[in-house]
Formats: C-alpha cells, sequence, structure tokens
C-alpha cells in the first residue's frame, strides 16, 4: 500500500501493509457493507474470524440504553424505585451500582420528570468506565479535556461530592451550551467550563492532580448503534485522527502534576487511535508511567502489545478495550498515564 | 460589546441585594450557610449580567491561573445564581433548589395533574395546592408531592389570601416563571 498521507508516528514505524484487505476480508466486507481496510484490520486484531464476524454482525443491531444514577440529587434505590413505577425495567450494571441498563421503556428516558429533575444522566456504560478509574477526590483539581455533553464531567463531580475544582473544556459553542444546561441540570457547583482548544491547556504546567481525556475519535466502538461507521472513516482520516490525539494527549501531560494520574479514553477499538498514540507518549516522555485500572480488567480486553506486526511497550497490557460483540456496550479503549 | 463576558467580582451593593433577596425568600441563616467562604462573580462587557457563586478554590485557580496565565476567561463557573436584569436581580434554579433544600420555606407543593402542566409552562390554580411551606414571598418555589423542585411561580395574590385558603379553586395564584421543563425546550 502506498503511503500516501503523514503518519503521525514518530518514534516507532509502521508499515501500512497491515490494511491490505486480503481475499477473505473483501468477501466479508461485501457481505455486510464495510469498508475492505477495516475488515482486514479485525481479522488481525480478533485472529478469529467467527469472532470477526459476530462484530460484523453487531453493527446496527442496537445496544440497551443505559442511565446513570445521581446522588448528588437522589438515592438510587429510590430512582429505581420511582422509575420502576413508571413501567421502566432496569437491571443494574454489573461493575457499577449507581448504572442501570434500562430493559424495558427506554424510549421514555429523555424527556422523563426524572430527568429533567436531574437524577440522572443518559449515557453508553463504557462511559461510566473512565471516571471510575480517574476517581477523583474532593481535593483534587481536575481537567477535563474534552468535556461536552457533560456524562463524565458530572460524573466527576460526583465522585468528588461537589468539592475540589472542575476545569472543563469544550471547543464547540452549541456543544458548550449543552454541557452548561447539563451541570446546571444535574446540580453540579464545582465546574469551571472554558471554550478553548483543549490543546492550550499545556500553558498550564504541572497544574492538575486529575485529567480525564476522553478523546474526539473516529467513534470505531459506537458500530453497534451508528452503522454509518462502517464506511465513514477511511485509513486517512484514522491517522488524523490519530494525529489530533497524540496533540492533546501531550498536552495533557504537560498539564498533569508529578504523582498525578491521566485518564486516557476513546469510543474506538481502532490500535491505531489506541495502543499506537500510548506507544508514542511512552516513548516520548520519561518521566511518564502505566498505572494499573481498577474496574475494567475484571471484564474488559487487554490492551494489544503487539498488532499488525507492531511491536509495542510491553505495558500496554495495563491498558483496556471492551468490545462491542464480547461486553454488549460501545467499544471503548482506556489507559491511565502516571506522571513521575 | 466584546464578544465574552469578563468575570469580576461582585460589588458590594450588588452582594447586598442578592443576599437580602435570598434571605427574604429562605432565611438568612440558610443563605449565609449555603454562601459560607464563597464569593459572588458578575459578568461585565455584554448584555446579560450573569451572577455565579464560587467556592474559595475555585477562586483562587481561576484568578491565577486560567485568568493570570491562560488570559482566558470562563464560559461560566461555580453556581449559576441568576442575573440582574434592568438593575433587579432574577433568582436561578439552581440556587432556589438549593435554598429550599436547606430552608424548606417559601414553596408550595401542587398536585400530579398540576406539576405535569407546571412543567410545560403553565401557571397555577388555587385548587392544585396541596401544601404550603410558610413564610411566603412574592416568588415562591415549586413542588411537587415528592418535594421535586419544579421552578419558580410568582404569586398574583397577597401571601395572606392564599394561607387563608378562601380563594376559588379555579382562580390562577401562582404565574408560572421558570421550570424544568426548559431544560427540554431551552436549556442554557
Amino acid at each position: 500500500m502506498t503511503e500516501y498521507f503523514q503518519i503521525p508516528f514518530k518514534t516507532f514505524k509502521i508499515s501500512l501493509d497491515y490494511a491490505k484487505p486480503s481475499q477473505k476480508a473483501l468477501l466479508l466486507a461485501k457481505k455486510y457493507g464495510f469498508l475492505p481496510y477495516m475488515v482486514e484490520r479485525y481479522i488481525k486484531m480478533l485472529n478469529d474470524l467467527e469472532e470477526v464476524e459476530a462484530l460484523l454482525k453487531m453493527t446496527g443491531q442496537g445496544l440497551p440504553k443505559s442511565i446513570r444514577c445521581n446522588t448528588l440529587k437522589i438515592n438510587c434505590d429510590r430512582l429505581k424505585e420511582r422509575l420502576e413505577s413508571k413501567n421502566l425495567e432496569l437491571r443494574e450494571i454489573s461493575w457499577f451500582k449507581k448504572g442501570f441498563y434500562v430493559l424495558k421503556g427506554s424510549e421514555k428516558i429523555g424527556y422523563l420528570h426524572e430527568y429533567l429533575f436531574g437524577y440522572y444522566f443518559i449515557q453508553g456504560a463504557s462511559s461510566m468506565i473512565p471516571p471510575l478509574e480517574l476517581n477523583p477526590s474532593p481535593t483534587d483539581i481536575v481537567l477535563d479535556m474534552c468535556a461536552a455533553p457533560g456524562g463524565k464531567t458530572t460524573h466527576l463531580a460526583e465522585l468528588m461530592g461537589n468539592e475540589g475544582v472542575i476545569v472543563a473544556i469544550e471547543l464547540n459553542r452549541e456543544r458548550m451550551k449543552t454541557l452548561r444546561s447539563n451541570i446546571s441540570r444535574m446540580g453540579v457547583s464545582n465546574t469551571v467550563l472554558i471554550r478553548t482548544d483543549a490543546r492550550k491547556i499545556s500553558v498550564l504546567k504541572e497544574k492538575f492532580s486529575k485529567i480525564l481525556l476522553d478523546a474526539p475519535c473516529t467513534g470505531e466502538g459506537l458500530l453497534p448503534i451508528d452503522p454509518t461507521r462502517k464506511t465513514k472513516t477511511k485509513l486517512e482520516d484514522l491517522y488524523r485522527t490519530a494525529s489530533r490525539q497524540i496533540k492533546l494527549i501531550k498536552a495533557a501531560i504537560e498539564a498533569l502534576a508529578p504523582g498525578g494520574e491521566l485518564v486516557y479514553s476513546t469510543c474506538s477499538i481502532a490500535p491505531e487511535e489506541n495502543e499506537f498514540v500510548i506507544n508514542e507518549v511512552l516513548n516520548m516522555f520519561d518521566n511518564i508511567k502505566l498505572g494499573e485500572l481498577s474496574v475494567i480488567p475484571s471484564f474488559g480486553v487487554k490492551g494489544f502489545t503487539e498488532v499488525f506486526g507492531t511491536r509495542l511497550n510491553s505495558d500496554i497490557s495495563k491498558c483496556y478495550r471492551i468490545f462491542p460483540h464480547k461486553h454488549e456496550m460501545e467499544g471503548f479503549f482506556i489507559c491511565k498515564i502516571v506522571k513521575i | 460589546m466584546p464578544e465574552y463576558p469578563i468575570f469580576v467580582k461582585a460589588s458590594e451593593p450588588i452582594v447586598k441585594n442578592i443576599v437580602t433577596t435570598l434571605s427574604q425568600m429562605f432565611g438568612r441563616e440558610n443563605v449565609e450557610r449555603v454562601f459560607a467562604g464563597k464569593t459572588i462573580y458578575i459578568t461585565r462587557g455584554v448584555e446579560r449580567n450573569e451572577l455565579f457563586l464560587v467556592s474559595a478554590n475555585m477562586e483562587s485557580f481561576v484568578s491565577k491561573y486560567i485568568k493570570g496565565v491562560m488570559k482566558r476567561e470562563p464560559y461560566s463557573l461555580g453556581l449559576f445564581l441568576g442575573q440582574i436584569v434592568k438593575g433587579k436581580y432574577e433568582i436561578s434554579m439552581d440556587i432556589a433548589e438549593k435554598l429550599f433544600i436547606e430552608a424548606k420555606r417559601n414553596a408550595i407543593m401542587i398536585n400530579d395533574h398540576a406539576s405535569a402542566l407546571f412543567l410545560y409552562g403553565r401557571d397555577i390554580m388555587a385548587k392544585s395546592i396541596l401544601k404550603m411551606y410558610p413564610p411566603l414571598s412574592r416568588i415562591v418555589v415549586v413542588v411537587n408531592r415528592f418535594e421535586d423542585f419544579l421552578g419558580l411561580c410568582k404569586l398574583t395574590v397577597k401571601p395572606k389570601e392564599l394561607l387563608s385558603g378562601t380563594l376559588k379553586g379555579d382562580e390562577i395564584v401562582c404565574l408560572n416563571v421558570i421550570d424544568k421543563g426548559w431544560f427540554l425546550r431551552k436549556g442554557h
């Protein structure tokens, strides 16, 4: 494959031949309507054709909706009781007591009174993991780098008991309005919202004890809920996104205080946006290491340390991935970086 | 007029105005408890003067680093207290809800049917009121039978008349000022 765009990884070599589709990939891509290079990557990532087909088949099948109870405003048992009295059927998320799958009545969850009162936030189960892994305390100064619409920001505020400070950044004007509304609806009062490019935060060197970077991504983990992702992202788009992610994570590392923790997450299953990005910054900075995660290891899949013919830092096995076909959640990747 | 507001500490008369208004509604003790150790900020340079309650930690971080190093103004910060319109303080739902939880006063509880209508912007009839939390001001908190905060309304009758229970059932006694349906209809 000809290299006709810039690869953003400067510290290790990648041969783009890995994305050249095989005969099998071409057949599966045609059958399920995917771009062939994507299927080729899934074949190499999963190393099991049955699994690959399971992943491809899940596209557009939907996922159970989920909500996060807001303990800043209500007791979760009480919320469950109230929603069940309105004929909703809820099932607690096994690894998070304040999260619930909505098995019946999910079409109503966006306009129930309890929603208006800020008693819950509608968000994918996977999105509840990054704040739990960051686990901020009421004394932390936290940075949330790409904050809108505020699911993770309001979750961080709840974990901090509305104390400490969260600096929440969002560039887009309309998304900022949504963020502000959600902050208000959820009763959050410990945030400073700033409308700027998150990369500019690097001027605040070593000022944050905890940082959440839920980076803008291709959304390759959203296949079950958004079938347009089958053909939306070309390989060059993937690498362009990775380039932006590297810039963001570099800014985050610069803003992180020594001893501080940074949780990097994406709603993508693509190694190019995840393991490759982490590998790049591990090679670039000698004052960081990967930290242990505490929630996701009980059900997630370890990060790749060798993928697409590229050997990566062995510590990347400390990062974890959610696959939609395995976990019935949006695909996700999470990694914790600790500044030494 | 600049595109972005500038956040400055509210002047003494403005602080006094806000604290007095809120104290009349929810009691001075409750207001002092919620406001303890915090500073009121106001936006300048734009049409609407919005007010925010800011903790000491946040104030120090914003002044040293966001304004000082980044040379940026926040988009919003802390707890939204409301705004000054034509020199008059308009209370926000955010602070009213917080103070009602503390004070349990200056509120009316309405029935389920009226609650649903109120969240669509409708006014309140005398017969919809299940309970009152005196003393009442001109602007009162509206809650449902679970004491969920629904919004704020403006009494069209004197609080004394309302408390006497002599009003006609169909009479509109409180006009919707703002309700939580706003989050679906408009938002910030």
